[in-house]
Protein backbone atom coordinates (compact mmCIF):
# COMPACT_ATOMS: atom_id res chain seq x y z
CA UNK A 1 0.00 0.00 0.00
CA UNK A 2 2.76 2.31 1.13
CA UNK A 3 4.59 1.41 -1.96
CA UNK A 4 1.86 2.17 -4.19
CA UNK A 5 1.11 5.19 -2.48
CA UNK A 6 4.72 5.78 -2.97
CA UNK A 7 4.63 5.25 -6.49
CA UNK A 8 1.76 7.55 -7.74
CA UNK A 9 3.61 10.17 -5.73
CA UNK A 10 6.27 9.40 -8.05
CA UNK A 11 4.66 9.53 -10.69
CA UNK A 12 2.65 12.67 -9.88
CA UNK A 13 5.64 14.81 -8.77
CA UNK A 14 7.53 13.79 -11.73
CA UNK A 15 4.53 15.45 -14.30
CA UNK A 16 4.18 18.47 -11.98
CA UNK A 17 8.36 18.52 -12.01
CA UNK A 18 8.70 19.06 -15.62
CA UNK A 19 10.37 22.59 -15.71
CA UNK A 20 13.03 20.62 -13.42
CA UNK A 21 13.72 18.09 -15.87
CA UNK A 22 13.50 20.99 -18.72
CA UNK A 23 16.31 22.82 -16.59
CA UNK A 24 18.00 20.20 -15.60
CA UNK A 25 18.36 19.17 -19.60
CA UNK A 26 19.67 22.02 -20.61
CA UNK A 27 21.92 22.00 -17.62
CA UNK A 28 23.22 18.65 -18.96
CA UNK A 29 23.64 19.85 -22.72
CA UNK A 30 25.57 22.98 -21.04
CA UNK A 31 27.65 20.38 -19.21
CA UNK A 32 28.19 18.66 -22.01
CA UNK A 33 29.38 21.14 -24.29
CA UNK A 34 31.71 22.87 -22.17
CA UNK A 35 33.58 26.13 -22.28
CA UNK A 36 32.75 27.26 -26.31
CA UNK A 37 30.34 26.44 -28.64
CA UNK A 38 32.32 24.23 -30.71
CA UNK A 39 31.46 21.23 -27.75
CA UNK A 40 27.70 21.07 -29.23
CA UNK A 41 29.38 19.79 -32.23
CA UNK A 42 31.57 16.58 -30.54
CA UNK A 43 27.98 15.37 -28.75
CA UNK A 44 27.25 14.50 -32.13
CA UNK A 45 30.50 14.07 -33.69
CA UNK A 46 31.33 10.50 -31.36
CA UNK A 47 28.54 8.87 -32.31
CA UNK A 48 28.58 10.30 -35.93
CA UNK A 49 32.26 8.98 -36.05
CA UNK A 50 31.42 5.42 -34.52
CA UNK A 51 28.49 4.82 -36.74
CA UNK A 52 30.68 5.69 -39.74
CA UNK A 53 33.60 3.49 -38.68
CA UNK A 54 31.14 0.71 -38.19
CA UNK A 55 29.59 1.02 -41.43
CA UNK A 56 33.14 0.91 -42.81
CA UNK A 57 34.17 -2.14 -40.87
CA UNK A 58 31.39 -4.09 -41.97
CA UNK A 59 30.97 -3.13 -45.73
CA UNK A 60 34.80 -4.13 -46.36
CA UNK A 61 34.23 -7.33 -44.28
CA UNK A 62 30.77 -8.20 -45.95
CA UNK A 63 29.31 -9.16 -49.05
CA UNK A 64 26.40 -6.81 -49.75
CA UNK A 65 25.04 -3.24 -50.42
CA UNK A 66 26.86 -0.63 -48.48
CA UNK A 67 23.82 1.18 -47.91
CA UNK A 68 21.60 -1.27 -46.65
CA UNK A 69 24.84 -2.02 -44.02
CA UNK A 70 25.25 1.36 -43.02
CA UNK A 71 21.18 1.38 -42.17
CA UNK A 72 21.24 -1.82 -40.16
CA UNK A 73 24.58 -1.53 -38.50
CA UNK A 74 25.13 2.22 -37.69
CA UNK A 75 21.56 2.64 -36.45
CA UNK A 76 22.09 -0.60 -34.41
CA UNK A 77 25.40 0.46 -32.80
CA UNK A 78 23.74 3.89 -32.22
CA UNK A 79 21.44 2.19 -30.18
CA UNK A 80 24.05 0.18 -28.01
CA UNK A 81 25.71 3.62 -27.85
CA UNK A 82 22.87 5.09 -25.78
CA UNK A 83 22.76 1.99 -23.42
CA UNK A 84 26.35 1.83 -22.61
CA UNK A 85 26.53 5.84 -21.97
CA UNK A 86 23.37 5.26 -19.66
CA UNK A 87 24.86 2.45 -17.91
CA UNK A 88 28.43 3.99 -17.74
CA UNK A 89 27.33 7.41 -16.37
CA UNK A 90 24.84 5.79 -13.79
CA UNK A 91 27.78 5.46 -11.35
CA UNK A 92 28.29 9.64 -10.91
CA UNK A 93 25.12 10.50 -11.22
CA UNK A 94 24.07 10.40 -7.82
CA UNK A 95 27.46 12.10 -6.72
CA UNK A 96 27.30 15.50 -9.47
CA UNK A 97 22.96 15.55 -7.98
CA UNK A 98 24.32 15.63 -4.48
CA UNK A 99 25.00 19.53 -4.44
CA UNK A 100 21.96 19.98 -6.09
CA UNK A 101 19.21 18.72 -4.07
CA UNK A 102 19.89 22.19 -2.16
CA UNK A 103 17.49 23.34 -4.13
CA UNK A 104 14.84 21.49 -2.65
CA UNK A 105 12.67 20.64 -6.03
CA UNK A 106 15.52 18.70 -7.75
CA UNK A 107 14.90 14.94 -7.10
CA UNK A 108 17.97 12.00 -8.07
CA UNK A 109 14.86 11.13 -10.28
CA UNK A 110 14.54 13.71 -11.99
CA UNK A 111 18.23 14.30 -12.48
CA UNK A 112 18.43 10.73 -13.98
CA UNK A 113 15.73 11.18 -15.97
CA UNK A 114 16.93 14.34 -17.30
CA UNK A 115 20.37 12.65 -18.95
CA UNK A 116 18.53 9.94 -20.25
CA UNK A 117 16.11 12.27 -22.21
CA UNK A 118 19.09 13.82 -23.45
CA UNK A 119 20.91 10.37 -24.24
CA UNK A 120 17.97 9.88 -26.37
CA UNK A 121 17.21 12.75 -28.32
CA UNK A 122 20.86 12.75 -29.39
CA UNK A 123 20.72 9.02 -30.14
CA UNK A 124 17.22 9.86 -32.31
CA UNK A 125 18.95 12.94 -34.20
CA UNK A 126 21.87 10.62 -35.42
CA UNK A 127 19.69 7.93 -36.30
CA UNK A 128 17.66 10.01 -38.62
CA UNK A 129 21.15 11.13 -40.17
CA UNK A 130 22.92 7.71 -40.91
CA UNK A 131 19.28 6.66 -42.38
CA UNK A 132 18.94 9.84 -44.64
CA UNK A 133 22.60 9.53 -45.80
CA UNK A 134 21.63 5.37 -46.26
CA UNK A 135 18.61 6.37 -48.03
CA UNK A 136 20.76 8.40 -50.47
CA UNK A 137 23.27 6.19 -50.90
CA UNK A 138 20.57 4.15 -52.35
CA UNK A 139 18.69 2.38 -49.13
CA UNK A 140 15.36 1.74 -48.95
CA UNK A 141 13.26 3.85 -47.14
CA UNK A 142 12.93 2.45 -43.70
CA UNK A 143 9.65 0.29 -43.16
CA UNK A 144 8.42 2.15 -40.06
CA UNK A 145 10.02 5.21 -38.53
CA UNK A 146 7.94 5.13 -35.07
CA UNK A 147 8.58 1.71 -35.07
CA UNK A 148 12.19 2.63 -35.24
CA UNK A 149 11.81 5.24 -32.93
CA UNK A 150 10.00 3.45 -30.37
CA UNK A 151 12.74 0.38 -30.54
CA UNK A 152 14.99 3.55 -29.30
CA UNK A 153 12.01 4.67 -26.78
CA UNK A 154 12.16 1.15 -25.35
CA UNK A 155 15.91 0.28 -24.90
CA UNK A 156 16.13 4.11 -22.74
CA UNK A 157 13.74 2.96 -20.92
CA UNK A 158 14.72 -0.55 -19.69
CA UNK A 159 18.46 0.85 -19.36
CA UNK A 160 17.09 3.40 -17.49
CA UNK A 161 15.32 1.30 -14.60
CA UNK A 162 18.62 -0.74 -14.72
CA UNK A 163 20.82 2.52 -14.23
CA UNK A 164 18.60 3.58 -11.04
CA UNK A 165 19.84 0.08 -9.61
CA UNK A 166 23.27 0.50 -10.82
CA UNK A 167 23.36 3.47 -9.30
CA UNK A 168 22.29 2.92 -6.24
CA UNK A 169 24.50 -0.40 -5.91
CA UNK A 170 27.61 2.14 -6.65
CA UNK A 171 26.85 4.63 -4.25
CA UNK A 172 26.48 1.75 -1.84
CA UNK A 173 29.90 -0.20 -2.77
CA UNK A 174 31.89 2.62 -4.30
CA UNK A 175 34.47 0.27 -5.44
CA UNK A 176 32.27 -1.48 -8.02
CA UNK A 177 32.21 1.75 -9.97
CA UNK A 178 35.06 0.33 -12.25
CA UNK A 179 33.21 -2.90 -12.69
CA UNK A 180 29.66 -1.43 -13.74
CA UNK A 181 31.33 -0.75 -16.86
CA UNK A 182 31.48 -4.44 -17.94
CA UNK A 183 27.73 -4.61 -17.85
CA UNK A 184 27.35 -2.68 -20.38
CA UNK A 185 29.60 -4.82 -23.26
CA UNK A 186 27.21 -8.08 -21.62
CA UNK A 187 24.94 -6.44 -23.72
CA UNK A 188 26.75 -6.17 -26.58
CA UNK A 189 26.28 -9.77 -27.92
CA UNK A 190 22.61 -10.10 -26.04
CA UNK A 191 21.05 -6.96 -27.31
CA UNK A 192 20.85 -8.31 -30.92
CA UNK A 193 22.03 -5.14 -32.89
CA UNK A 194 24.59 -7.69 -34.70
CA UNK A 195 21.49 -9.29 -36.55
CA UNK A 196 17.88 -10.12 -36.92
CA UNK A 197 16.66 -12.14 -34.11
CA UNK A 198 14.59 -14.47 -36.35
CA UNK A 199 17.67 -15.33 -38.16
CA UNK A 200 19.76 -16.97 -35.30
CA UNK A 201 20.12 -20.76 -34.81
CA UNK A 202 16.65 -22.33 -32.78
CA UNK A 203 18.36 -22.70 -29.59
CA UNK A 204 19.94 -19.80 -29.37
CA UNK A 205 16.62 -17.34 -30.37
CA UNK A 206 14.88 -19.06 -28.12
CA UNK A 207 17.11 -18.14 -25.30
CA UNK A 208 17.42 -14.81 -26.20
CA UNK A 209 13.46 -13.76 -27.12
CA UNK A 210 13.02 -13.85 -23.10
CA UNK A 211 15.71 -10.79 -22.66
CA UNK A 212 13.63 -7.58 -23.17
CA UNK A 213 16.59 -5.63 -25.15
CA UNK A 214 16.80 -7.77 -27.35
CA UNK A 215 13.20 -7.69 -28.22
CA UNK A 216 13.38 -3.89 -28.14
CA UNK A 217 15.94 -3.54 -30.65
CA UNK A 218 13.76 -6.63 -32.81
CA UNK A 219 10.93 -4.06 -32.91
CA UNK A 220 13.74 -1.63 -34.11
CA UNK A 221 15.17 -3.80 -37.02
CA UNK A 222 10.90 -4.41 -37.50
CA UNK A 223 11.03 -0.35 -38.53
CA UNK A 224 14.00 -0.45 -40.37
CA UNK A 225 12.96 -3.89 -42.67
CA UNK A 226 9.42 -4.37 -42.21
CA UNK A 227 8.09 -7.51 -43.97
CA UNK A 228 11.25 -9.12 -45.20
CA UNK A 229 12.01 -10.66 -41.83
CA UNK A 230 10.00 -12.72 -39.27
CA UNK A 231 10.10 -11.04 -35.53
CA UNK A 232 9.22 -11.76 -32.08
CA UNK A 233 8.78 -8.41 -30.17
CA UNK A 234 6.13 -8.37 -27.83
CA UNK A 235 5.18 -4.77 -26.09
CA UNK A 236 3.14 -5.86 -23.06
CA UNK A 237 6.31 -7.99 -22.36
CA UNK A 238 8.95 -5.84 -22.64
CA UNK A 239 6.55 -2.53 -21.31
CA UNK A 240 5.90 -5.23 -17.81
CA UNK A 241 10.11 -5.55 -17.63
CA UNK A 242 10.20 -1.87 -17.87
CA UNK A 243 7.74 -1.63 -15.09
CA UNK A 244 9.40 -4.50 -13.05
CA UNK A 245 12.92 -2.85 -13.64
CA UNK A 246 11.40 0.78 -12.81
CA UNK A 247 9.62 -0.79 -9.06
CA UNK A 248 12.80 -2.22 -8.30
CA UNK A 249 15.09 0.52 -9.02
CA UNK A 250 13.23 3.42 -7.53
CA UNK A 251 13.04 1.58 -4.59
CA UNK A 252 16.66 1.33 -4.66
CA UNK A 253 16.73 4.94 -5.65
CA UNK A 254 14.47 6.01 -2.71
CA UNK A 255 17.06 3.99 0.10
CA UNK A 256 19.75 6.08 -1.34
CA UNK A 257 18.17 9.57 -1.09
CA UNK A 258 17.04 8.27 2.86
CA UNK A 259 20.24 7.88 3.58
CA UNK A 260 22.36 9.91 1.57
CA UNK A 261 24.69 12.32 3.46
CA UNK A 262 27.04 15.26 2.21
CA UNK A 263 30.40 15.74 3.10
CA UNK B 1 2.95 28.05 7.56
CA UNK B 2 5.52 26.19 9.35
CA UNK B 3 8.55 24.93 9.25
CA UNK B 4 8.60 21.89 12.33
CA UNK B 5 11.06 19.43 13.06
CA UNK B 6 9.66 17.12 15.38
CA UNK B 7 11.87 14.83 17.47
CA UNK B 8 14.52 14.38 14.71
CA UNK B 9 17.77 12.30 15.30
CA UNK B 10 20.51 12.10 12.70
CA UNK B 11 22.67 9.19 12.89
CA UNK B 12 25.55 8.65 10.76
CA UNK B 13 27.99 4.97 10.03
CA UNK B 14 31.60 5.76 10.11
CA UNK B 15 33.93 3.03 9.45
CA UNK B 16 31.61 0.23 10.72
CA UNK B 17 30.76 2.82 13.91
CA UNK B 18 27.47 4.86 14.62
CA UNK B 19 27.56 8.56 15.14
CA UNK B 20 24.63 10.31 16.44
CA UNK B 21 24.91 13.94 15.24
CA UNK B 22 21.41 15.28 16.21
CA UNK B 23 19.65 13.97 19.45
CA UNK B 24 15.64 14.45 19.63
CA UNK B 25 16.00 17.90 18.13
CA UNK B 26 12.08 19.67 18.37
CA UNK B 27 11.73 22.95 16.58
CA UNK B 28 9.09 24.53 15.69
CA UNK B 29 9.12 28.02 12.79
CA UNK B 30 6.28 30.16 11.74
CA UNK B 31 5.96 33.25 9.23
CA UNK B 32 7.32 35.83 10.29
CA UNK B 33 9.50 34.23 13.08
CA UNK B 34 13.06 35.02 13.09
CA UNK B 35 15.18 32.83 15.20
CA UNK B 36 18.81 32.40 15.37
CA UNK B 37 20.59 28.84 16.28
CA UNK B 38 23.54 28.86 18.17
CA UNK B 39 26.35 26.06 18.14
CA UNK B 40 29.80 26.04 18.57
CA UNK B 41 32.29 23.86 15.99
CA UNK B 42 31.22 20.28 16.25
CA UNK B 43 27.64 20.94 17.65
CA UNK B 44 25.81 19.52 14.81
CA UNK B 45 25.15 22.78 13.07
CA UNK B 46 25.97 21.88 9.76
CA UNK B 47 23.49 18.38 9.77
CA UNK B 48 20.68 20.64 10.97
CA UNK B 49 21.35 22.60 8.18
CA UNK B 50 20.97 20.11 5.66
CA UNK B 51 17.79 18.48 7.43
CA UNK B 52 16.22 22.39 7.39
CA UNK B 53 17.07 22.61 3.89
CA UNK B 54 16.06 19.13 3.28
CA UNK B 55 19.02 17.51 1.40
CA UNK B 56 19.10 15.15 4.38
CA UNK B 57 16.93 13.07 5.64
CA UNK B 58 16.21 12.12 9.46
CA UNK B 59 17.54 9.03 10.73
CA UNK B 60 14.51 9.44 13.09
CA UNK B 61 11.44 11.71 13.27
CA UNK B 62 9.78 14.10 10.98
CA UNK B 63 10.32 17.05 9.68
CA UNK B 64 6.83 18.67 8.22
CA UNK B 65 7.69 21.65 5.50
CA UNK B 66 4.26 23.82 5.25
CA UNK B 67 6.48 26.95 3.97
CA UNK B 68 8.79 27.40 1.11
CA UNK B 69 12.24 26.86 2.31
CA UNK B 70 15.18 28.59 0.85
CA UNK B 71 18.59 26.98 -0.16
CA UNK B 72 21.31 27.95 2.82
CA UNK B 73 21.59 31.95 1.94
CA UNK B 74 24.72 32.37 -0.67
CA UNK B 75 24.82 28.70 -1.37
CA UNK B 76 27.75 28.02 -4.35
CA UNK B 77 28.36 24.75 -4.88
CA UNK B 78 25.48 24.28 -7.23
CA UNK B 79 27.17 26.70 -9.38
CA UNK B 80 28.29 25.57 -12.97
CA UNK B 81 31.83 27.14 -13.13
CA UNK B 82 32.15 26.77 -16.74
CA UNK B 83 29.19 28.22 -17.79
CA UNK B 84 28.30 32.07 -17.29
CA UNK B 85 26.82 34.11 -14.52
CA UNK B 86 23.72 34.47 -16.35
CA UNK B 87 23.58 30.67 -17.62
CA UNK B 88 23.51 29.72 -13.90
CA UNK B 89 21.07 32.09 -12.99
CA UNK B 90 19.12 31.58 -15.62
CA UNK B 91 18.59 27.49 -14.60
CA UNK B 92 18.27 27.98 -10.74
CA UNK B 93 15.21 30.46 -12.44
CA UNK B 94 13.73 27.14 -14.57
CA UNK B 95 14.15 25.28 -11.62
CA UNK B 96 11.96 27.29 -9.35
CA UNK B 97 9.56 27.81 -12.22
CA UNK B 98 10.43 31.53 -12.59
CA UNK B 99 10.93 33.91 -15.21
CA UNK B 100 14.64 34.16 -16.02
CA UNK B 101 14.50 37.36 -16.75
CA UNK B 102 13.15 39.18 -14.31
CA UNK B 103 15.68 36.57 -11.84
CA UNK B 104 18.48 37.47 -13.71
CA UNK B 105 17.84 41.58 -13.76
CA UNK B 106 17.50 41.22 -9.87
CA UNK B 107 20.60 39.73 -9.76
CA UNK B 108 22.24 42.29 -12.20
CA UNK B 109 21.68 44.81 -10.31
CA UNK B 110 22.08 43.67 -6.71
CA UNK B 111 25.54 41.97 -7.56
CA UNK B 112 26.98 44.74 -9.66
CA UNK B 113 29.31 43.15 -11.29
CA UNK B 114 28.47 43.86 -15.13
CA UNK B 115 29.94 42.29 -18.34
CA UNK B 116 31.38 39.14 -15.93
CA UNK B 117 27.84 38.30 -16.00
CA UNK B 118 28.09 37.06 -19.43
CA UNK B 119 31.56 35.27 -18.67
CA UNK B 120 32.21 31.64 -17.30
CA UNK B 121 31.94 31.50 -13.60
CA UNK B 122 35.86 30.91 -13.58
CA UNK B 123 36.94 33.90 -14.74
CA UNK B 124 35.59 35.49 -11.13
CA UNK B 125 36.95 36.36 -8.15
CA UNK B 126 35.57 34.66 -5.25
CA UNK B 127 34.14 38.32 -3.98
CA UNK B 128 31.99 38.12 -7.51
CA UNK B 129 31.11 34.78 -6.77
CA UNK B 130 29.84 35.71 -3.72
CA UNK B 131 27.95 38.39 -4.44
CA UNK B 132 26.21 36.66 -7.62
CA UNK B 133 25.25 33.86 -4.98
CA UNK B 134 23.79 35.47 -2.39
CA UNK B 135 21.71 38.11 -4.78
CA UNK B 136 20.35 34.82 -6.57
CA UNK B 137 19.57 33.67 -3.10
CA UNK B 138 17.20 36.94 -2.21
CA UNK B 139 15.73 37.05 -5.69
CA UNK B 140 13.26 34.11 -4.68
CA UNK B 141 10.83 35.38 -2.59
CA UNK B 142 10.57 32.39 0.44
CA UNK B 143 8.29 31.88 3.40
CA UNK B 144 11.55 31.23 5.23
CA UNK B 145 15.28 32.04 4.54
CA UNK B 146 18.12 29.62 5.58
CA UNK B 147 21.33 30.70 6.80
CA UNK B 148 24.07 28.88 7.24
CA UNK B 149 26.95 31.89 8.61
CA UNK B 150 27.03 33.67 5.64
CA UNK B 151 24.80 36.84 6.54
CA UNK B 152 28.19 39.39 7.37
CA UNK B 153 27.71 41.36 4.42
CA UNK B 154 29.04 44.62 4.74
CA UNK B 155 27.57 46.11 1.41
CA UNK B 156 24.70 48.72 2.29
CA UNK B 157 22.60 47.73 -0.65
CA UNK B 158 22.40 43.83 0.07
CA UNK B 159 21.57 44.50 3.64
CA UNK B 160 18.62 46.59 2.41
CA UNK B 161 17.41 43.93 0.21
CA UNK B 162 18.10 41.14 3.12
CA UNK B 163 16.02 43.27 5.74
CA UNK B 164 13.16 44.02 3.17
CA UNK B 165 12.86 39.89 2.41
CA UNK B 166 12.95 39.57 6.13
CA UNK B 167 9.77 41.63 6.85
CA UNK B 168 7.59 39.29 5.41
CA UNK B 169 9.42 36.07 6.15
CA UNK B 170 11.13 33.99 8.56
CA UNK B 171 14.40 33.23 8.84
CA UNK B 172 16.15 30.61 10.48
CA UNK B 173 19.97 31.61 11.26
CA UNK B 174 22.83 28.93 12.17
CA UNK B 175 25.95 30.54 13.49
CA UNK B 176 28.24 30.30 16.19
CA UNK B 177 28.23 34.30 16.52
CA UNK B 178 26.03 35.27 18.82
CA UNK B 179 26.32 38.98 17.01
CA UNK B 180 24.89 38.17 14.36
CA UNK B 181 21.70 36.37 16.30
CA UNK B 182 21.20 39.89 18.36
CA UNK B 183 21.10 41.75 15.30
CA UNK B 184 18.85 39.72 13.25
CA UNK B 185 16.25 37.48 15.48
CA UNK B 186 13.78 37.92 18.34
CA UNK B 187 14.69 34.39 20.10
CA UNK B 188 17.53 31.65 19.98
CA UNK B 189 17.90 28.19 20.94
CA UNK B 190 21.09 26.49 21.47
CA UNK B 191 22.56 23.98 19.60
CA UNK B 192 24.85 21.62 22.26
CA UNK B 193 26.18 18.22 21.32
CA UNK B 194 23.14 17.29 19.02
CA UNK B 195 20.61 18.74 21.74
CA UNK B 196 18.51 21.81 20.73
CA UNK B 197 17.17 24.03 23.45
CA UNK B 198 15.14 26.80 22.52
CA UNK B 199 14.72 29.72 24.38
CA UNK B 200 12.34 32.29 24.17
CA UNK B 201 14.16 34.91 25.49
CA UNK B 202 17.17 35.92 23.33
CA UNK B 203 19.21 37.37 26.15
CA UNK B 204 18.81 34.87 28.50
CA UNK B 205 19.95 32.51 24.96
CA UNK B 206 22.92 34.39 24.80
CA UNK B 207 23.89 34.61 28.31
CA UNK B 208 23.39 30.66 28.44
CA UNK B 209 25.67 30.08 25.02
CA UNK B 210 28.54 32.62 26.51
CA UNK B 211 28.99 30.66 29.52
CA UNK B 212 29.07 27.32 27.64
Amino acid sequence: MSAALHRSRVVRDLLAQHHVVEALILRDVAERVGQGRIGIFFIFAEPLVLGAAITAIHSVMRAGEFAEIMMFYSVGYLCFYMLRNILNRAGMVISVTQNLLYHSRVTLLASFVARHIVEFLVSITVMTIFVGAAILFGARLPDSPIKMISGFLLVMLLTQGLAFLMASLVHEYPSIERGAHIVSYIFLPLSGIFFILDNLPPPIRDILVWFPWALAIDLLHDGMNGERFKYHWDLPYILGWIGFLHVLGLSALKRVRDTLALD
Amino acid sequence: MTLELDDVYKTYQVEGATRTVLRGVHLRVERGDTIGILGRNGAGKSTLVRILAGVEKPSHGKVRRRMSVSWPLGFQSGFLLNSTGMENIRFVARLYNRDPKRIAAFVDDLAEIGRYMYMPMTTYSSGMRTKLALALSLAFDFDCYLVDEALAVSDQRFNTVIEQRLRNAALVLITHAPSLVHRFCRRAAILDAGILTVHDDLDEALATYNAL
